[in-house]
């Protein structure tokens, strides 16, 4: 227990000392991270009191309408999206901190029982696990506790209903792990965790999008959809029990006190369940992590006859795509890629666009959403494809190798997969929605040329503030120089939008009420990607010839 | 209760179809500094997985202090003082903080707690080093964090692998003189190291692991006079590993 509390106070003391950094690159890290943050905080609070103050007012008009029936119909969906979430995403976690991490084999060693690494790693796992959807479930719980009668109440009834979703869930994922584990060994269990993390969060995406919340738009489908929702109570003899915690939350924002009984009896049975399997489970943990360890000491790799080298250019090529391939976040971000297709191609089925301003207005759109994901692609791998060369950059730098090369050969691989990317959005969307040859050679000429020019802005930015000390790709991304190269990937996204359709275009020249030339702002938008794009690629080349490299 | 520090009985593992240590037998009494030298994938690390609990036999046992570490991992454990080949540190937390945690760990408190911290960090030159963070810190000076760790707790059992690492002569001619006081007080040292010479001048007795295999095993003096070894370490371990002798035993050619 004394260790534990010792531990706690220098997690808590180390946490302090990260809030005051020592130097200036620290502080631009800190200071992007802390603005990204509250900028999304706040645009979320402020879009979940918006449309609080709407439904407060229009709401209570519909005849009939309840707010608890509505929140019992709607919570149990919104548990068990949250309930499949937290057991994929724990699955993922808790193969890296109960067999990869560097902590469990300095654990061992120590006289500490197996059941408290056990309950340590597992708890570690959930809490890493819950933390995304924490951070988006906050304004949420601030506004209920706000706006409720009996604000206690009503956020003590959803915090314990929303932690035993958490916990047991988290627990679920964790001790799948263990089984997981047993049958892959564990860095190839991480990418299978990971995939499979990927393909529910497309599943849930594929799932809401299935209820077509477009309804909403239309006056008469939304009176109809909420009038059905908030009229026709759930069964109190469910035997879901996700329901029940639903009902319980529900009962809660009508101040009965009696709801809280349910969601503190679950929050005690997630914590029960969560003890129980520590102890439990614990040797099967000590045996699983051990064998992974001599797996990894047994596993022989297939020898391959050597073959000639090729040339530098090709040896290095090969050695991009393998490093890209390798990566622990490829299968994953497959995974996420191809929801997003299915979600683009049901987005165009399911829109009620059938005349061509809405095909244009819905294509533009789309043009930007491409360029979005190729951006946030680029920020996960490209940006970061420097940083995580760590201690081989101190090798990397003896090599008689140009760096304008190696960059180049970089860029080719990854603008080639960002192109990829982006043409077969841009073209499923437009064969899609039937969009005339004109509109789709244009979304073309910008989701190509921003497919190549956004690629190198990132690496360019990447190697301009290189972090190779960052434990891990998405540690390199989160500091100014990926805030940087965000920033003007999302500068050159955002315009084309509008570029890429006349609906947009006019509405903005009717809301400056002047005309926008639209094949000189286009060809100026190409102009300055381009002009973007070299700068970067410059500026990081200059770095990777002559900026000081110093590892610890 | 045998009396001996390290115990060996028997103790074999395998991974799969390979045998990684085979009937490994050896008694290591209190007092003694015994270096353990090998072949990379001689089986130097499975040996010490194994005393330290990462890994199970897969026959015979292994005993700290007279404990199973099969029934009695946390007795076992409560004696051991282990530096790994690449030490494992918090990286946001600080030498301090590290050490104050082990020191909770071996249920160390207080005062106490407080004035074996600051024998360390003067021990291991870390005054200047305290309270950065782990992460900022030389691999050497990771190396000293380590091994101030190991010390903190004064365990009856050091397991040190490949301790000299990273360290400067300084460093290293301190550890050994830090040992050779531990060992004189009653505790006992397993090293592993490829450093020949090393083994050699602080190893009271030494043992040549290959293929999983103790294949010799002895003082300098025994490994000199007996038939079957006859020379110095050097001679020995090159012999039994299947190297041909460069030149009156000696570690590296003439050139």
């Amino acid at each position: 227990m004394a260790a534990t509390i010792v531990a706690a106070k220098n997690t808590a003391r180390a946490g302090c000392r990260a809030l005051v950094p020592e130097t200036f690159r620290e502080r631009a890290s800190l200071a992007a991270m802390a603005f990204s943050g509250i900028l999304f905080l706040s645009l979320e609070t402020w879009g979940l009191e918006a449309f609080y103050r709407l439904a407060s007012r229009i709401l209570p008009e519909l005849p009939g309408f309840r707010l608890e029936i509505f929140a019992a119909n709607l919570l149990p969906a919104f548990f068990a999206g949250l309930a499949v979430l937290m057991t994929f995403g724990s699955l993922t976690t808790a193969v890296s901190l109960l067999f990869l991490s560097d902590e469990i084999p300095f654990l061992i060693p120590l006289p500490v029982r197996p059941g408290t690494i056990f309950r340590r790693q597992l708890g570690l796992s959930i809490a890493y696990s819950s933390s995304p959807a924490l951070f988006l479930l906050a304004p949420l719980a601030g506004l209920l506790a706000i706006h409720s009668e009996h604000a206690l109440l009503a956020l003590a009834a959803f915090l314990a209903s929303l932690f035993s979703v958490i916990i047991l869930c988290g627990l679920a994922g964790a001790l799948l792990s263990l089984g997981l584990v047993r049958l892959i060994p564990p860095d190839r269990a991480r990418l299978v965790a990971g995939t499979f993390s990927a393909l529910s969060l497309g599943a849930a995406l594929v799932g809401a999008r299935q209820t077509r919340p477009e309804r909403l738009f239309d006056p008469v489908a939304a009176v109809e959809l909420l009038q059905g929702l908030a009229s026709e109570p759930p069964s109190t003899s469910s035997r879901n029990p996700l329901q029940l915690l639903a009902l319980a939350c529900a009962r809660a924002l009508t101040g009965d006190p009696g709801s809280l009984y349910p969601a503190l009896g679950a929050l005690g049975f997630a914590l029960f369940l969560f003890l129980a399997a520590a102890r439990g489970f614990a040797g099967v943990h000590l045996a699983a992590f051990r064998k992974s360890r001599e797996e990894g000491t047994r596993r022989i790799t297939s020898v391959r006859e050597p073959r000639a080298a090729r040339t530098l250019t090709r040896e290095l090529f090969d050695a991009e795509v393998r490093n890209l391939a390798r990566d622990a976040g490829t299968p994953a971000q497959i995974g996420s890629l191809l929801a997003v297709l299915i979600l683009n191609v049901l987005n165009m089925r399911l829109l009620p666009v059938s005349d061509a301003a809405g095909k244009d207005l819905v294509f533009g759109l789309q043009t930007g959403l491409t360029l979005f994901l190729v951006s946030a692609l680029c920020l996960r791998f490209t940006f970061p494809s420097v940083s995580t060369e760590g201690r081989t950059a101190l090798l990397l730098r003896t090599f008689p190798v140009d760096p304008l090369r190696a960059l180049a050969v970089r860029l080719a691989v990854h603008s080639g997969v960002a192109v990829f990317l982006a043409a077969t959005l841009t073209l499923t969307s437009g064969f899609l929605l039937e969009v005339p040859a004109p509109a789709l050679a244009l979304s073309s000429y910008f989701v190509l040329l921003g497919g190549l020019t956004i690629p190198a802005i990132q690496l360019g930015m990447g190697a301009l503030y290189p972090r190779f000390d960052a434990p891990n790709a998405i540690a390199a991304a989160l500091g100014p120089g990926g805030f940087v190269a965000i920033g003007i990937s999302m500068l050159l996204a955002i315009p084309t939008t509008a570029l890429a359709s006349r609906e947009v275009l006019s509405l903005l020249e009717s809301l400056i009420r002047r005309p926008l030339p639209h094949l000189t702002l286009s060809l100026l938008w190409g102009g300055g990607a381009i002009l973007a794009a070299w700068t970067s690629l410059r500026l990081g080349l200059q770095a990777r010839r002559t900026a000081d490299l110093s590892l610890p | 209760m045998s009396g001996f520090a390290i115990e060996f009985v028997s103790a074999s593992k395998s991974y799969g179809q390979t045998e990684a240590l085979r009937q490994l037998s050896l008694s290591i009494p209190p007092g003694e500094i015994f270096a353990l030298v090998g072949p990379n994938g001689a089986g130097k690390t499975t040996a010490i997985g194994l005393l330290t609990g990462l890994l199970a036999p897969t026959s015979g046992s292994v005993r700290i202090a007279g404990h199973d570490l099969a029934s009695e991992a946390e007795k076992a454990k409560s004696v051991l003082g282990f530096v790994p080949d690449r030490p494992f540190l918090w990286p946001r937390w600080t030498p301090v903080e590290t050490l104050r945690y082990v020191g909770a760990v071996f249920r160390l408190s207080g005062q106490d707690l407080s004035s074996r911290i600051e024998r360390e960090i003067s021990s291991f030159d870390l005054e200047h080093v305290r309270n950065r963070r782990n992460e900022t810190l030389s691999h050497g000076t990771r190396q000293r964090v380590a091994l101030a760790q190991a010390f903190l707790h004064d365990p009856l059992v050091y397991l040190l692998d490949e301790p000299m690492v990273g360290l400067d002569p300084i460093a290293q001619r301190h550890l050994v003189r830090r040992l050779r006081e531990k060992t004189a007080e009653g505790a006992t040292v397993l090293l592993t190291t490829h450093q020949l010479l090393l083994a050699e001048e602080v190893g009271e007795r030494a043992g040549v692991l290959v293929g999983g295999r103790l294949l010799a095993c002895g003082s300098p003096d025994q490994l000199a006079a007996d038939e079957s070894t006859r020379g110095r370490l050097s001679e020995v371990f090159f012999s039994l590993a299947g190297v041909p002798d460069e030149r009156d035993g000696r570690a590296f050619p003439d050139f």
